[in-house]
């Protein structure tokens, strides 16, 4: 990226989980590839959105920048400090700074702790403030996140799933984090506490300016709310590119498919004629050069061999593919309504 | 209420435009203590069954205030069947059994309530130690050694640890350990592996939630995830386990005392007078025997239920499914 | 698609056909009443979607027609015929053999669906010999194959797999594949289908139930909170709230002309893509409580144009469907209380 000094750098992070329990045996057994290989930079301030079908490792992505995981290889630098190494100081700066909220609400509070424990509880373990203040932080929050503040002593149970996100996204900013990790936030809702919670989030950025990894797997959603998008698969990046770029020209067969395959609620748009075939094949083992290539309209003799290079384009696009790493303007598949799909789509079988 | 007046209000932020849930409105749920003793009592088995456990704790507490002759004190009117003077009769010393029960319940409910509680807390560490290092070298260290205490079966781990030292007893720097204490921590002992497997398993439960993950991202330590975030959500098949667990422990007591290596007269407990009342059962002497076998069934049977009812109550995820299922279970043990 | 059988069928019966189902739950002295007299039919060949945010009861719906609802449920209905034929009069265990063959299910869980500890082919085996009770263990096998082929499946030496050796999405078409076994297969009930798939392999399973529906000439029923599912699958369109059916429209109407007010909202709340710069409109309110039952309509205090003393006291009743209005609403608005709210706004 241009940014020499982005918020976060992601460097060709690797995280491999092996299958067996025993850690003696997992330097031969069989491992899969949730992470590998990843590199990613989230300038201050900005939105980037990381999509993925399930098995992408998009999860693990985020576990692992956020410290959670070990990653196998590669590092995570928040504001130059690696989030694996830190120490002191250092890490208690970084478990501040960097914060996260999660798919299911309902899973990811204590569902022992009251609102006002749940709001509190990043900051009593970092022991910030005194329980005076935490209290009036708390109210703050609540208000932020737009609830009533009759909600405070409440238990999770007895809130419904959007009121309790708004919760999860309280705590979560409790800190005052200048960047934030948002995985799914929205997929476990209905389709109008859904639009609330975005709504919501769009407001908070702008308001408190923080930066934000937003992952989801639909790319709707997305681009709602996020500047640049990277596309995962299989755990590798295909194609990083602002929202602009990657509605109007998306480079990558996969983005290409991702862009066709994305419900529109127009019975007209008529994805189903479009839609890429095959299964998402399994992270153990991977199959060989690139990993999208048994799913491939265009895929040819060499992404059967190597996994192709990260190529850069202009307007700072990135993409991992043979056929179409040379800048040249490629066939469109993509947004449009109507237009017949250029190449033959392989059958769903197998 | 609804956006607009808000709006009105707080400015342009989107506001939780969600109407409170009606369950949290007006029929807030009383949490904690009195929610679990609401529902405890919801059925007449439960009723029962807490009604029994009453009065047997107040008969522990109370129960030798309330003896109506000196149960040590020995008379002329021997092995009487039970009458208005003696209501459980006499013995073959002519000792009032009413009395000597109640002395008897005491020790019996003391020691099982001591064993469990310390077998609990003990295992509940243990437990959690090995769990929250799942698949290191302290997880298997720990559970190896409770397989290995499991390995002994009770009945001869705990008289032969009372058979040994008891007669003695044994002194731990200033505190003298005499035959009763040293049963209680060897029952502790015995039920020390079961509340650990119980713990380990729940924590490994939990250890794979979100909202541990989430603690994890702000920095939580080790000690904070344990007890503040694990320990409250493994409390209810903890505390179910106990309740079985105590059923158990009074049964160990009496068995081991009835062996005479457990309580030493002149104390009694429910093993004891069993014990005693014995060669006097061919003589037609029943109530030497009844009372104290009584005694024993009905709490056995009365924290059976009691465990039972627990679980259905304490997990709201199996709260439905089980309820059908222990009763099997009940049938079956 | 080109838009068929949105009229109704005068010479032919519906192969589906329910009229004023009533489901309730007990809890205790608690009374829930989820379902509170919903009517439709399904034609053969038709795709109908049942379409509802969560506590809306249209999961429900399709539990009552398969008589699925648990012990604490009961479900009611005036009529409720499947193939012509009135369910409500036959035996249970009648009913039951009905299901799989005339009736089938496809459940929102593939995994779940399945037991893990027999192999698919056994698995296959025993629901064929249903159908099938003359044909050999080869033959059974044979005909799998067949099936499995039919929704994109190589089931050559894949019979003797366990349920795990699959991934969601295959598991969802053996699913399907196996609904579909019975020759004599009428109706489809599908709750879900695809929510717990992504996204490019929920394209090939709808567009595989799609397929089926034009071989075979089934009647669907489409139970799905995904409006962009409803969209792209549905010949007609059922929307759901608070246990009642507040609008029926043909598929195009209601994505273009959406009426009834709830329908509206729901489509602006849904983000567009490509963008359109647009802010996501948030609906006021939440879904209401089932066990009260208010007098007027249960959108009313949710709605933005409601009629004060009209909508909240009385209850819009859903107009009956005639040849020339197939699309209808339950809402005094829509119905000419006022003068009708113009189309076109629900849809950028």
């Amino acid at each position: 990226m241009a940014d020499v000094n982005p918020l976060l750098r992601i460097e060709n992070l690797r995280v491999h989980f092996p299958l067996t329990g025993w850690r003696v045996a997992a330097r031969r057994g069989p491992v899969v590839h949730a992470v590998d290989g990843v590199s990613l930079t989230v300038a201050r301030g900005e939105s980037v959105g990381l999509i993925g079908e399930s098995g992408s490792g998009k999860s693990t992505l985020s576990r692992a920048v956020m410290g959670v995981y070990r990653p196998t290889s590669g590092r995570v630098l928040f504001d130059g400090i690696d989030v694996h190494r830190a120490k002191g100081s250092a890490e208690r700066q970084i478990r501040r700074r960097m914060q996260m909220v999660f798919q299911n609400p309902y899973a990811s509070v204590n569902r022992r702790y009251t609102v006002t424990q749940i709001i509190q509880e990043p900051m009593k373990v970092q022991k910030l403030g005194d329980a005076a203040e935490r209290e009036r932080r708390t109210r703050e929050l609540l208000d932020l996140v737009g609830l009533s503040s009759r909600l405070a002593y409440r238990y999770p149970h007895e809130l419904s799933g959007g009121q309790l996100q708004r919760v999860a996204i309280a705590r979560a900013l409790s800190t005052r984090p200048d960047f934030l990790i948002a995985d799914e936030p929205t997929a476990a809702l209905d389709v109008s506490v859904r639009a609330q919670v975005m709504n919501l989030l769009v407001d908070l950025k702008q308001e408190l300016n923080f930066s934000l990894l937003f992952i989801s797997h639909d790319l709707a959603t997305v681009s709602y709310i996020a500047d640049r998008v990277a596309v995962l698969y299989l755990g590798r990046l295909v194609e990083v590119a602002s929202i602009d770029d990657l509605e109007r020209d998306p480079r990558h067969p996969y983005t290409e498919a991702l862009l066709a395959a994305v419900p529109r609620p127009d019975p007209d748009a008529a994805r189903l004629y479009r839609a890429p075939g095959g299964e998402i094949p399994s992270a153990v083992n991977p199959p060989s050069g690139c990993h999208y290539h048994p799913r491939c309209p265009l895929a040819e003799e060499r992404c059967r061999q190597e996994y192709p290079p990260i190529s850069v384009l202009s307007g700072n696009r990135r993409l991992a593919c043979h056929v179409r790493a040379g800048d040249r303007p490629a066939p469109r598949l993509g947004a449009g309504a109507g237009d017949e799909p250029p190449v033959p789509y392989i059958d769903p079988s197998n | 209420m609804t956006g607009t007046a808000n709006d009105a209000v707080n400015g342009p932020r989107p506001r939780d435009p969600g109407q409170e849930p009606a369950a949290a409105e007006g029929l807030a749920r009383p949490s904690g203590l009195a929610d679990l003793v609401a529902r405890l009592t919801s059925t007449w088995v439960s009723r029962i069954s807490l009604g029994v456990l009453m009065v047997f704790l107040l008969l522990a507490v109370f129960g030798p205030l309330l003896a109506p002759h000196d149960p040590a004190a020995m008379g002329r009117e021997t092995l009487q069947a039970p009458s208005a003077e003696y209501w459980m009769g006499t013995d073959e010393f002519g000792r009032d059994v009413f009395s000597r029960f109640l002395q008897g319940t005491r020790i019996s409910v003391f020691v099982g309530l001591a064993a469990v509680a310390i077998a609990c807390v003990v295992g509940t560490i243990a437990g959690m130690a090995a769990g929250f290092s799942s698949g290191r070298i302290w997880d298997g260290l720990i559970m190896r050694t409770m397989d290995i205490v499991l390995a002994f079966p009770l009945l001869v781990l705990v008289p032969v640890v009372t058979g040994l030292l008891g007669r003695s007893g044994v002194t731990l720097g200033p505190v003298r350990l005499t035959a009763i204490p040293l049963m209680t921590l060897a029952i502790a002992l015995v039920f020390v592996p079961i509340f650990a497997r119980v713990a380990r398993s729940s924590v490994l439960a939990e250890m794979e939630e979100e909202y541990i993950v989430a603690a994890k991202t702000f920095g939580a330590r080790r000690r904070h995830i344990l007890f503040h975030n694990v320990l409250p959500n493994i409390t209810a098949p903890l505390i179910v386990q106990a309740a079985f667990a105590f059923g158990g422990a009074v049964v160990v007591e009496a068995a081991v005392s009835f062996l005479g290596l457990g309580v030493q007269a002149p104390d009694a407990s429910w093993g004891t007078l069993l014990a005693d009342g014995r060669s006097f059962l061919t003589l037609g002497c029943w109530w030497l025997v009844a009372f104290p076998s009584l005694a024993l069934a009905l709490t056995v049977l009365t924290f059976n239920l009691l465990g039972d009812d627990l679980r259905d109550h304490l997990d709201p995820r199996v709260r439905s499914s089980v309820r059908k299922f222990s009763r099997k279970e009940l049938t079956r043990s | 698609m080109n838009g068929l059988t949105t009229s109704t069928h005068p010479h032919r019966p519906p192969a589906l056909r329910v009229e004023n189902l009533h489901t309730v739950y007990r809890n205790g002295a608690q009374e829930t009443s989820v379902v509170r007299g919903v009517s439709f039919d399904v034609h053969s060949g038709e795709i109908v979607g049942l379409v509802g945010e969560s506590g809306s009861g249209k999961s429900t719906v399709l539990k009552s027609l398969l008589d699925l609802i648990g012990e604490n449920g009961q479900a009611r209905a005036d009529v409720l015929e499947v193939a012509g034929q009135d369910v409500r009069s036959l035996p249970r265990a009648e009913y039951r053999r009905m299901r799989g063959v005339e009736l089938a299910f496809i459940s929102q869980d593939p995994a779940n669906a399945f037991n893990p500890a027999w192999t698919i082919g056994s698995q296959f085996r025993r629901v064929l010999k249903r159908h099938f009770p003359g044909m050999s263990r080869r033959e059974l096998d044979a005909w799998a194959v067949e099936l499995l082929g039919a929704v994109g499946i190589d089931g050559r030496g894949k019979l003797d797999s366990y349920p795990f050796q699959f991934s969601q999405g295959q598991l969802q078409r053996i699913m399907i594949a196996l609904a579909c076994a019975s020759e004599r297969l009428q109706v489809l009930l599908a709750d879900e289908p695809t929510t717990s798939l992504d996204v490019t392999i929920e394209a090939q399973v709808l567009q595989l139930i799609r397929r089926l529906r034009d071989e075979r000439g089934l009647a669907v029923v489409l139970v799905t909170h995904n409006l962009a599912v409803v969209a792209e699958m549905c010949d007609r369109v059922l929307v759901m709230y608070a246990g009642r059916i507040v609008e029926d429209a043909p598929v195009r109407d209601l994505f273009r002309n959406p009426q009834h007010p709830y329908t509206r909202q729901l489509l602006k709340s849904i983000p567009a893509f490509p963008r359109d710069g647009r802010r996501l409109h948030t609906m006021t309110g939440a879904v209401p409580d089932l066990s009260i039952d208010v007098a007027g309509c249960a959108f009313a205090p949710r709605c933005e144009e409601r009629i004060s003393g009209l909508c909240d006291t009385i209850r819009p009743v859903l107009p009956p469907r005639t040849e020339r209005a197939t699309a209808r609403a339950a809402c005094h608005v829509v119905s000419g209380a006022v003068p009708a709210a113009s189309g076109g706004e629900g849809d950028g």
